[in-house]
């Protein structure tokens, strides 16, 4: 049941990600994957084309066959590894085809912090004594600390580690005042009330957590959409690219999947073939832009 | 002890090639105090002061870095006699080589055969049918460990386009 | 009886014996690490009942870590990196003729370790937790020092070759992303070289590669005659490694519950504790028991305790629990501290399932004793060949990389470049293994003091592990002056 676009030229489509078996777009993609296959009346299978932070995964899927038998699960680890070390494909070799989510990124300190809001935090920064923390050296939640610094003109210092969990820990023993994550990353802390959320870095409030303000409500001109999309070899042809534009908005609009993502703190972001050119160009120019300014990259 | 004295020099070196290299990290403004160069710079120095202590007992001929060599019961330094027998480990690092150069090609299975192969008869397993039997075997068992049962996608090699 | 009848009535315990197979199958492969093999099943799990899945993975975990030891033993390659203390006294029992025996006392071990494990995961998780969220950036930075610390013991022949091939290792540890700001470091522009090189390629060609370079070097080398029984350790033997078991349990405990550990660390520490409190000093290095069942029960205790962090905070200690989290997350379980509340009977059910899988290692470990003796008791040119095929087959499946091949080869030649010029491996693998994360957590603590180095002795924890650490250090140099002291020659 592909619709009008006519029967989708696969019978199986592999969705490869550089994550391993377990990682987090790992999980996203097998839980995606029975419902996505519903929808699209193919089966899809998730494939680990895990290396050099998306590289290898970057790699065949530039040399493979624009057939639609083959896709990445993208996210902006993959614009960040293009731009930081130079693999043998890029981002720009790919042809960006949609996207379906966006992940939140939340800023949370410890309940038993002596912070309340994001102001405190500010404001406790503002004496120089400021930690922040953010999970990977060069990522896009240590450009946001990096972005909050530089707009609320204080002084914290800002800690990465190797990953959400390490982080968490220096959260929740108040090593540090505020840390950035995804929902995922600390929900389970959520849910026993250990952790609270300060602010989303994104353009609107999440849904289970109404009552948590934007940064943007709280004054700081802030967002960053990590999106969660699918990219596909060059000249992918337009009738695979269609078949995608009408399974996405079903399968986000699919009750059992709903229930999953809601949970997961995802929020359906649906962007069709062109605009989505246009976001993947945009973003990897401010991306390079923030790595050049700071001097990660010359 | 001329042994003790070449390994001083190629740590040495390999401290100051090593300093050289981390000189060309690029400075980061998201950098720390310590920097990206920061302890490789250390190491480098450290490195480079042990093997000046390593060539100095050397010389003197006695001391800290000389002790094992009275000590050949130890498993790790068991010298190899000189002569021929040096090279001959090369001729497995060979093996090891062409097996990466062909797998692309050849695909898993007949590169491993080879492989085994290969290794069997310079080890002084002869060649014979046996050995090319048990190289097949091998071959086989090795590709339905890591591919069949495993799932890892060692390579297929040119064949599969062949058919 | 509640807890015997589900043990009964579901697939708990087929599951249980099922992945302790697939785990030790994985973990006796070198390049196939516990988390490869836990991943590898993950997506089987998938239409199973939860707790039989978390069962399942969490018994793969426990067979992994006994299965690294059977290769570290009979070949002299650590089949994980957690197995790579065994390698010392293991392969040298092995070339003894006692093969059957070392294995014997390995598996042992692993069982006594993953029960006491398994013990301190049920009973004391609360505050094991909480010792997980006292280790500050400081502290980890400590953790590391006291594991460098090893070095200086470990480098009984020659203390400035230790250190030298210590510090090479730590040089190994810095290539790839660097860890605070991203810049790539010694990679060339190599994207293989990236997310660095992992310690598995430097174990496997230091350790097997290069032994088998030194013993093409040697064809003569005779023949040791084996003796394939297959021994479990009697009650002399029991009372002999009952020290090294505790010291590896502790120790493993510990290691387990910290975030970053993942049990190469603790199996190095508990050999040396070990060592440091035998009455049979001497033997270490040339086939002690004590040295193969301090690091074995080590790390069979760290494949229970990991799940201490896991289950109770949602935070992996290691890629192994990263894994073992994703299996809960793909059922719709969140573990956390809401887990034991909303979903007591998953937690119950892991515990048991675990306690089965341990016996069950014992039972599968001993069954696949004698053919693996048989299998290295073949003429030494098949043997090789096999061994070869093993390693290139096993380091590819890391990343699926002809590139690691050719990394591993190359470590290979320099094992057996630095053997020949008596230089002692294993100060190497601890500084592959520690430099990252002594490094990162050196910066990251100074970044949060804002350069103020006081911060390592203000944090309680770091000083006290830094303390034992000079301590250590500073006994290993007293003892190695009175060694070296030139003695009066009669």
């Amino acid at each position: 049941m592909v619709g009008a676009q006519g029967k989708y030229p696969r019978s199986v489509v592999m969705l490869s990600t550089h994550s391993s078996p377990g990682g987090g777009s790992d999980v996203f993609l097998r839980e995606m994957a029975p419902h996505l296959s519903r929808v699209m009346g193919v089966k899809i299978v998730v494939d680990n084309l895990a290396g050099g932070s998306g590289a290898k995964a970057m790699a065949v899927l530039a040399k493979s066959k624009p057939d639609g038998g083959l896709f990445y699960a993208t996210t902006p680890t993959f614009i960040y590894t293009s731009l930081l070390s130079r693999p043998a494909a890029t981002y720009r070799d790919l042809e960006p085809i949609v996207n379906i989510f966006y992940d939140p990124e939340v800023l949370y300190t410890a309940t038993n912090s002596n912070f309340k809001t994001l102001d405190q935090v500010l404001q406790h920064a503002r004496t120089g004594k400021g930690r922040w923390g953010a999970a990977n050296p060069a990522s896009l939640e240590r450009q946001v600390m990096e972005q909050l610094r530089q707009k609320t003109k204080v002084a914290p210092v800002i800690a990465t580690f190797e990953g959400g969990g390490d982080m968490l820990i220096s959260v929740l023993n108040h090593t540090l005042d505020m840390g950035i994550g995804e929902l995922q990353e600390i929900r389970a802390q959520l849910d026993a009330g250990r952790v609270r959320i300060l602010g989303v870095a994104g353009d609107a409030r999440i849904s289970q957590y109404p009552d948590v303000k934007t940064l943007k409500e709280q004054g700081i001109d802030l967002a960053v959409r990590k999106f969660r999309g699918i990219a596909g070899p060059k000249a992918t042809p337009p009738a695979v690219i269609a078949a995608w534009e009408a399974a996405v908005p079903r399968l986000l609009a699919d009750p059992a999947y709903q229930k999953i993502y809601l949970k997961n703190g995802l929020l359906p972001g649906f962007i069709g073939h062109a605009e989505y050119q246009k976001f993947m160009g945009d973003f990897g120019r401010q991306t390079e832009a923030f790595l050049k300014q700071s001097g990660v990259i010359r | 002890m001329n042994r003790d004295l070449a390994l001083g020099g190629a740590t040495l070196a390999i401290a100051i090639a090593y300093y050289l290299l981390s000189a060309q990290i690029p400075e980061s403004q998201l950098a720390d105090a310590v920097g990206p160069q920061g302890l490789p710079r250390v190491y480098a120095y450290i490195l480079g002061a042990l093997s000046l202590a390593l060539i100095g007992s050397a010389i003197r001929g006695s001391g800290l870095g000389a002790r094992d060599s009275k000590e050949p019961s130890n498993p790790e330094s068991r010298v190899p006699s000189p002569g021929l027998k040096i090279l001959r480990p090369l001729g497995v690092v060979a093996i090891g080589v062409i097996y990466i150069v062909v797998v692309p090609w050849l695909g898993y299975i007949v590169s491993l055969a080879g492989l085994i192969a290969a290794t069997t008869y310079y080890q002084g397993g002869g060649f014979s049918r046996r050995v090319v039997i048990v190289a097949l075997s091998g071959a086989l068992l090795f590709w339905g460990l890591f591919v069949a049962i495993l799932g890892i996608q060692h390579p297929a090699g040119i064949w599969p386009s062949l058919f | 009886m509640l807890i015997l009848e589900s043990l009964w009535s579901t697939w708990i315990v087929p599951a249980a014996f099922g992945g302790v197979a697939w785990g030790i199958l994985g973990g006796a492969l070198p390049g196939i690490s516990p988390s490869i093999t836990m991943a590898l099943l993950l997506p089987l799990t998938y239409g199973m009942d939860p707790t039989v899945a978390i069962v399942m993975l969490a018994s793969t975990y426990v067979g992994a870590e006994y299965g690294g030891s059977i290769p570290a033993i009979l070949i002299r390659t650590p089949g994980t990196n957690a197995a790579a203390a065994t390698v010392v006294d293991g392969y040298a029992m092995k070339q003894q003729g006692r093969a059957g025996e070392a294995l014997g006392i390995s598996l042992y071990s692993g069982f006594v370790g993953g029960l006491f494990g398994l013990a301190m995961l049920v009973l004391l998780a609360e505050p094991l937790s909480n010792v997980a969220l006292a280790f500050t950036p400081q502290a980890y930075f400590a953790l590391g020092v006291l594991g460098l610390s090893v070095i200086a013991s470990l480098s009984r022949e020659s203390l400035i070759k230790g250190l030298i091939a210590g510090v090479l290792g730590l040089m190994i540890s810095t290539i790839g992303t660097d860890p605070v700001t991203g810049t790539s470091r010694f990679t060339f522009d190599s994207p293989d070289l990236l997310s660095g090189i992992p310690p598995i390629l430097v174990m496997v060609g230091l350790f097997a590669i290069g032994e088998m370079l030194a013993q093409t070097g040697e064809p003569s080398l005779q023949d040791v005659p084996e003796r394939p029984r297959i021994r479990f350790p009697g009650p002399a033997m029991w009372r002999r490694i009952a020290l090294p078991q505790l010291i590896g349990s502790v120790i493993g405990t510990m290691e387990g519950v910290m975030p970053g550990g993942g049990g190469a660390v603790s199996s190095f520490l508990a050999y040396n504790e070990a060592r440091r409190w035998s009455r049979h000093k001497e033997e270490f290095g040339k086939g002690s028991p004590e040295g193969i069942a301090a690091p074995e029960a080590a790390n069979n205790t760290v494949a229970c305790t990991a799940l201490v962090p896991m289950l109770s905070l949602g935070i992996p200690s290691s890629n192994s629990a990263a894994v073992l989290l994703g299996g809960f997350l793909l059922h719709g379980l969140l573990p956390g501290p809401m887990l034991f509340v909303q979903n007591p009977d998953v937690v119950d059910g892991l515990f048991l399932g675990l306690f089965v899988a341990n016996i069950a290692m014992v039972i599968v470990g001993y069954l696949i004793m004698g053919p693996c003796i048989w299998l290295v008791s073949r003429p030494k040119p098949y043997l090789m060949a096999f061994i070869y095929a093993l390693v290139v087959s096993g380091v590819f499946a890391i990343e699926a990389s002809e590139f690691h091949v050719a990394v591993a080869l190359a470590f290979g030649v320099l094992g057996y470049v630095m053997r020949s010029a008596g230089v002692p491996l294993l100060p190497m693998v601890l500084g592959v293994v520690l430099g990252f994360l002594v490094e990162s957590n050196y910066r990251r603590a100074l970044v949060l003091s804002g350069g103020d180095h006081m911060i390592f002795i203000q944090d309680r924890l770091a000083a006290v592990l830094l303390s034992l650490a000079l301590i250590f250090i500073v006994g290993s140099l007293y003892r190695h002056a009175i060694e070296t002291r030139p003695k009066p020659r009669a």
